[in-house]
């Protein structure tokens, strides 16, 4: 998932519990974030301290390393479906010990006239979409690391998937990137095997003066953007999440992209446990649970285990 | 064997784990690990009864756990019967409590090592997992090469160190990791059987004869030297880990075992004692020659007519710890210990094995060899692929299906099909059908391939061992080269090619010629399937040192592979031997912390490697020769890394023989240094052979996206696909330098290796030609009881099912990630089956109506998508009642039948039908 603003974003996964298709990317993202927090947070309170005149000690990082696996261990044994603690646990040990503090936070990948003019030249508007695409995952990349060197590193059925450029035939992609390539828009690496590509540095712009024609507030649905900005589509930027999504042309009310829609009627109210006092969640139409999942798994059992055990009597009593 | 020793479950941790728990106190505890938690972690493995085993249990009072659990299991089933489920409920519950209790033993953790340090801290410090405090024990030969040790309840301890020790005499000096393997045979699998009427130890019996072999030894840079030597005396212990029992012992422990027939060899253990007994009438040898009186190893006379089994000093091997024999058994008595069997030879041989690659890579095939050598295998899945349900049943429950057969039905699909053909239509059996057939396809390009061979035990000359014993001439009664096997006897066979893995090199393979003579039939008349080896030559050496004390060979009368086995001397290397000293624990730490991994499959590896690479170059060439020297160091290489583990210090194989950087020119390098290091570029073993795609699922990935990503640059590069690129006659110049890289850089070699060729050949045979054709409807009624049940049953058991699949699915990605092996993938099945059946059993105790709970579940139009496994997984011995029931208990299945119409790999069969009336009593019994 590639996201701008990965603080805000991380925030949003640990309230609202959500876990991507591959577990390691939230791992990887929360364990950024709360060394981050922790970081900082001691940071202030040293300060606070230098200010009063009293001495701190910050934590180490062997210090922090455990709070934050404990952390992200909670987060997933709330929100991960039959999570077994031990066996994520080395994982998630290993991927807080390998990765650094380092969060994104970008307000916008800007894009500059001198770019979209190159990008009008392309023959079709797939092309012109993949390559818009490309362009943006490149300066993102180029913000994270000044050594990327307009390096697109995601994979072809990404940025496909992220231009809106639909195919019939897979061979159809190659033929849109091989065009790029012939023009000299994109160069490929020189393993054969690495399908990684690089923007030609005579089109891309890393810093300029000149204010940019577009400002791509998130990232996803990039090809919308390039179609907008072409002015060939109907488009509403979604209120929850910032996408751009298709409209019809006298379409005024939609405010909100069809998936947060259908999250919000699937979505959940937060009621508080009548033995425990947790709160969790449930579905929005539910007014009959009164207890968590861990309580009412209790209750049901301990109902059946005395329902059980009545009849187990009474049926020894007939024996006897 | 048919008197099974039950499954126990232990725990299994990781040391990271345990060093992770520390309790308020400071040390290291877990707590509230109960048998369903330690499953979902992986931390639960089944080990077989051993010795250990049965100690710990006498030690906790528990008397005849197998009967035991048999009983539970039995009332279990009638259980099962009963039609009212709340009365049955926690009845069950409570029989499922009680075998847990049985089958599980608290006392015996397996810790899976992470580093040494874990390992001193957890020996040094202990821990405690549900309020038992653990201390180390022993490391098995096959659980420290995994880095697992086994730790026991320290309550336990002193009485089971007595018993380890079982009275010898402590002050003797060993290699310590030697005396941890004898040790370790305490956690042998066994069956113990009763005590022999007279047992001797005797001295082994050692020959002298002149041979030709290669002696191998490496310099002090870690590089083979070889020298032939031509005719020099060799020395030779045959009796190396077997003795002799008289044949009424061996038929009297087959009868305990459950057999019927005498055993015609069998795998002991006993308390310092492993090896092999074989059924020879030695009492009857001896009177023959006039000898009433036998000296055993410590001296002492004993008449022969009182003894039964006779065991050689390398079977028993701490004989030297006690005074005498009776010391021996008397300290067996006292802590316990009996003879027990581990493994026993078949009445009968298969007349059909299969090989696998080590066995074939070194022969020099033409493509006609490899067409023959293939066409067996070809033939047995292309009969199965159309569909033949008949043929379906021959594959999967074999070719030798018997009517006492009845009585133990599997509950799976081939059973299904014996009973109702149409269950063919079901896509579950139809997929199975594809699984089955699509891992006999990938398992031929391995080069496991069907040839006329079997599987017998090694056996030395017992007449020579008999001679010996009796103080007599050793002369044996076969010659140099000879052998005796009364299956290819009876075969009128007299030459074979013999192979034992694990082998590297053609040097590894023996032709042997069979022979038999009226008193070879009288002495060897009860060894019916042992391969009996003469005394007289290198076999043991050339076949990568076999000992007799359980090793099997592999011999085949195929003609192309006696026809192109070239015989080579045998390879000797030199052995070199570790300090002995009195053992303290600390030392059998280190011992083990040397021990731990294991390198030998990894030198394999490399060999069959530079069989790959060799195919790239002429014969005759200096680098056809230099890795034909390469290959035959192999076995060097292979001791080496065996020799480590015993922890002496030996040289691993030389890096610039697999490693290609390690061949790269430094700026400072001489001419000479230059020209070697090109030499050793250019035959550098650094990639798996092609066919090993099928072995490792990770190399498969990376060469199938090797493949395809080249392919996808290429269509970005150039405009055309790779197959395009390389039919195109005229390549510019970027193209041709694409095409070169792509060649270079492939992740596995492609040379016409023998197994490589195999490979290629099965996967034009095959590939992209099978297919799951479901065309037709299926009533999954003939599975049903045709019970009805309340909906609240059925979410219930729903919510199991997803739970279930959930875990299934995850249990495979672990595996697949974790490369675990197909007996470990097996066990960690058998588990989740066990559990989960137990969860729905106590839900629904009822084995009829679980069974249409299930099937609904499973089968029903609105769950189409379902997953059926969980069908078949749960409840499919009670499907497979179900279709009796209604078929009347009748079955049919292929026998052989030379007038039959069935044709399959090559013989004819008929069907043939019958009614399990045994079966159907017993029903009725429990209805």
């Amino acid at each position: 998932m590639l996201v701008l603003n990965e603080r805000d974003y991380a925030k949003y996964v640990l309230e609202n519990g959500i876990i991507e298709k591959n577990p390691s990317q939230t791992i990887s993202l929360l364990a950024r974030y709360l060394k981050k927090e922790i970081k900082e947070d001691e940071q202030r309170i040293y300060d606070e301290c230098k200010a009063n005149g009293l001495t701190y000690r910050k934590k180490t990082n062997a210090q922090i390393r455990p709070l934050v696996q404990e952390k992200i261990n909670n987060f997933f044994k709330e929100y991960y479906p039959y999570y077994t603690e031990t066996k994520w646990k080395k994982i998630i040990r290993q991927i807080v010990i390998n990765k650094n503090c380092s969060l994104r936070e970008t307000e916008y990948i800007p894009i500059y006239k001198s770019e979209l003019q190159q990008i009008d030249m392309l023959s079709s508007i797939s092309t012109q979409k993949t390559f818009f695409t490309m362009l943006v995952i490149a300066k993102l990349y180029n913000l994270d690391s000044s050594t990327n060197n307009n390096w697109v590193n995601t994979n072809i059925k990404d940025i496909f998937k992220l231009a809106n450029t639909v195919v019939k035939k897979s061979n159809q992609k190659y033929s849109i990137l091989h065009e790029l390539f012939s023009l000299g828009y994109i160069h490929c690496s020189n393993k054969n095997e690495n399908l990684n590509m690089q923007i030609s540095p005579s089109i891309i712009i890393n810093q300029s003066d000149e204010e940019p024609i577009l400002k791509i507030p998130t990232l996803t649905n990039l090809g919308y953007e390039y179609i907008r900005y072409r002015k060939l589509g109907y488009f509403r930027r979604c209120k929850k999440c910032n996408t751009l999504f298709r409209t019809k042309k006298y379409d005024r009310k939609s405010s909100i992209c069809p998936s947060c829609l259908a999250k919000e009627n699937v979505l959940v109210k937060i009621n508080q446990c009548e033995k425990c006092g947790k709160s969790y969640t449930t579905q929005r139409k539910d007014n009959k649970s009164k207890l968590c999942s861990d309580c009412q798994k209790k209750h049901s059992k301990e109902l059946s285990k005395a329902r059980n055990e009545q009849y187990y009597h009474r049926i020894m009593t007939l024996s006897n | 064997m048919n008197k099974s020793s039950f499954q126990r479950y232990v725990f299994k941790l990781n040391s990271k784990r345990i060093l992770e728990a520390v309790n308020e106190n400071g040390r290291y505890e877990i707590k509230d690990l109960d048998l369903e938690t330690a499953r979902k972690n992986d931390e639960l493995i089944s080990l077989s009864e051993s010795q250990l085993m049965r100690k710990i249990d006498f030690l906790n009072n528990v008397n005849n756990a197998s009967e035991q659990i048999t009983q539970i299991k039995s009332d279990t089933k009638k259980l099962k019967r009963k039609k009212n489920i709340v009365v049955s409920r926690p009845l069950i519950r409570e029989k499922y409590a009680q075998l847990d209790t049985l089958i599980f033993k608290k006392d015996y953790i397996n810790v899976v090592i992470e580093s040494a340090k874990d390992y001193q801290i957890l020996c040094r410090d202990g821990f405690i997992v549900n309020g038992i405090e653990f201390c180390r024990f022993l490391g098995t030969t096959g659980g420290v090469k995994k880095n697992t040790i086994v730790f026991v309840n320290k309550a336990l301890y002193p009485q089971l160190k007595e018993f380890l020790d079982n009275g010898r005499d402590l002050s003797k000096e060993f290699i310590p990791a030697k005396l941890e393997a004898y040790n370790a045979l305490v956690c042998s699998a066994s069956v113990p059987v009763s005590l022999p009427k007279g047992v001797i130890v005797i001295s082994d019996c050692i020959t002298h004869f002149l041979d030709t072999y290669i002696e191998l030894d490496d310099n002090e840079k870690g590089y083979p030297v070889e020298n032939l030597r031509v005719d020099e005396l060799q020395e030779l212990n045959d009796s190396d880990g077997y003795g002799m029992g008289m044949p009424q012992l061996l038929l009297r422990w087959a009868n305990e075992l459950g057999e019927d027939y005498t055993l015609p060899g069998c795998v002991i253990r006993n308390s310092f004692c492993k090896g092999t007994i074989y059924p020879v009438d030695f009492q009857s040898f001896c009177v023959e020659h006039g000898v009433t009186e036998i000296r055993d190893v410590w001296g002492e006379l004993h008449n022969i007519l009182d003894i039964e089994l006779v065991l050689t000093e390398s079977m028993l091997k701490l004989w030297d710890s006690y005074s005498s024999i009776h010391s021996y058994l008397n300290n067996c008595e006292k802590n316990g210990y009996t003879f027990a069997i581990t493994k026993n030879s078949e009445e009968k041989l298969e007349n059909e094995r299969t090989t696998n690659y080590q066995f074939i890579q070194s022969y020099d095939f033409s493509d006609e060899d490899i067409d023959a050598l293939v066409e067996p295998t070809i033939c047995d899945i292309k009969d199965i692929i159309h569909q033949d349900y008949k043929k379906t049943i021959l594959y999967h429950k074999g070719t030798s299906l018997k009517f006492e057969y009845d009585y133990q039905l599997d509950g799976n699909f081939s059973t299904a099909l014996m009973i109702e053909p149409c269950v063919l239509d079901d896509i579950f059996v139809q997929k199975q059908i594809y699984s089955m057939i699509k891992k006999r396809i990938d398992r031929a390009k391995i080069g496991v391939l069907n040839i006329p061979a079997n599987y017998s035990l090694v056996s030395g000359d017992p007449y020579s061992l008999c001679q010996h014993m009796c103080g007599l001439k050793v002369t044996g009664l076969l010659q140099k080269h000879q052998v005796y096997s009364k299956y290819w006897t009876d075969k009128g066979i007299t030459k074979i090619v013999s192979f034992r893995a694990p082998m590297t090199s053609h040097n590894n393979i023996r032709i042997l010629d069979v022979v038999s003579t009226p008193e070879m039939e009288k002495f060897y008349f009860y060894m019916t399937t042992p391969t009996i080896f003469n005394s007289w030559d290198m076999c043991a050496d050339a076949m990568n040192g076999f000992d007799k004390d359980g090793d099997a060979v592999i011999n085949s009368s195929s003609p192309i592979l006696i026809d192109k086995t070239i015989e080579l001397p045998a390879i000797k290397c030199i052995q070199k031997k570790a300090a002995k000293k009195v053992p303290q624990e600390t030392d059998m730490i280190e011992a083990n912390i040397k021990s731990f991994g294991n390198a030998v499959g990894s030198v394999t590896n490399k060999i069959t490697g530079m069989f790959e690479v060799q195919a790239g170059f002429e014969q005759g060439t200096s680098e056809y020769i230099e890795l034909e020297k390469r290959i035959r160091a192999g076995q060097l290489y292979q001791q080496n890394a065996i020799d480590k583990t015993k922890g002496i210090e030996s040289h691993p194989m030389p890096k610039e023989w697999y490693i290609a950087s390690e061949c790269n020119i430094n700026d400072d390098d001489t001419p000479d240094v230059c020209a070697e290091k090109q030499f050793n570029k250019r035959i550098v073993a650094n990639k798996k052979p092609y066919f090993m795609i099928y072995i490792y699922p990770e190399l498969k990935k990376q060469y199938d996206t090797y493949v395809k990503n080249s392919d996808i640059k290429c269509q970005i590069r150039f405009g055309i696909t790779l197959s395009d690129l390389e039919r195109k006659s005229k390549k510019t110049q970027d193209e041709k330098v694409f095409w070169e890289n792509y060649l270079q850089r492939v992740p596995v070699g492609t040379n016409p290796c023998v197994i490589n060729r195999v490979c290629w050949k099965v996967e034009k045979e095959f590939d992209n030609k099978l297919s799951i054709k479901n065309k037709k409807e299926f009533d999954y009624s003939v599975y049903k009881s045709g019970c009805n049940y309340s909906s609240e049953l059925y979410e219930e058991i729903y919510n199991l099912y997803k739970e279930y699949m959930n875990e299934l699915k995850e249990y495979q990605i672990t595996a697949k990630a974790q490369r675990i092996t197909n007996d470990e993938k097996m066990m960690g099945k058998y588990q989740l089956r066990y559990f989960f059946s137990k969860k729905c059993y106590i839900i629904c105790p009822n084995s009829e109506m679980l069974c249409d709970v299930i099937l609904d579940i499973c089968y029903s139009e609105k769950n189409t998508n379902n997953s059926k496994q969980f069908a078949w997984d749960m409840c499919g011995d009670q499907i497979i009642q179900n279709m009796l029931k209604k078929h009347d208990y009748e079955i049919s299945y292929p026998v052989p039948d030379i007038n039959g119409n069935i044709v399959f790999c090559g013989d004819k069969y008929s069907m043939v039908n019958i009614t399990l009336k045994r079966q159907k009593e017993e029903d009725e019994e429990l209805c």
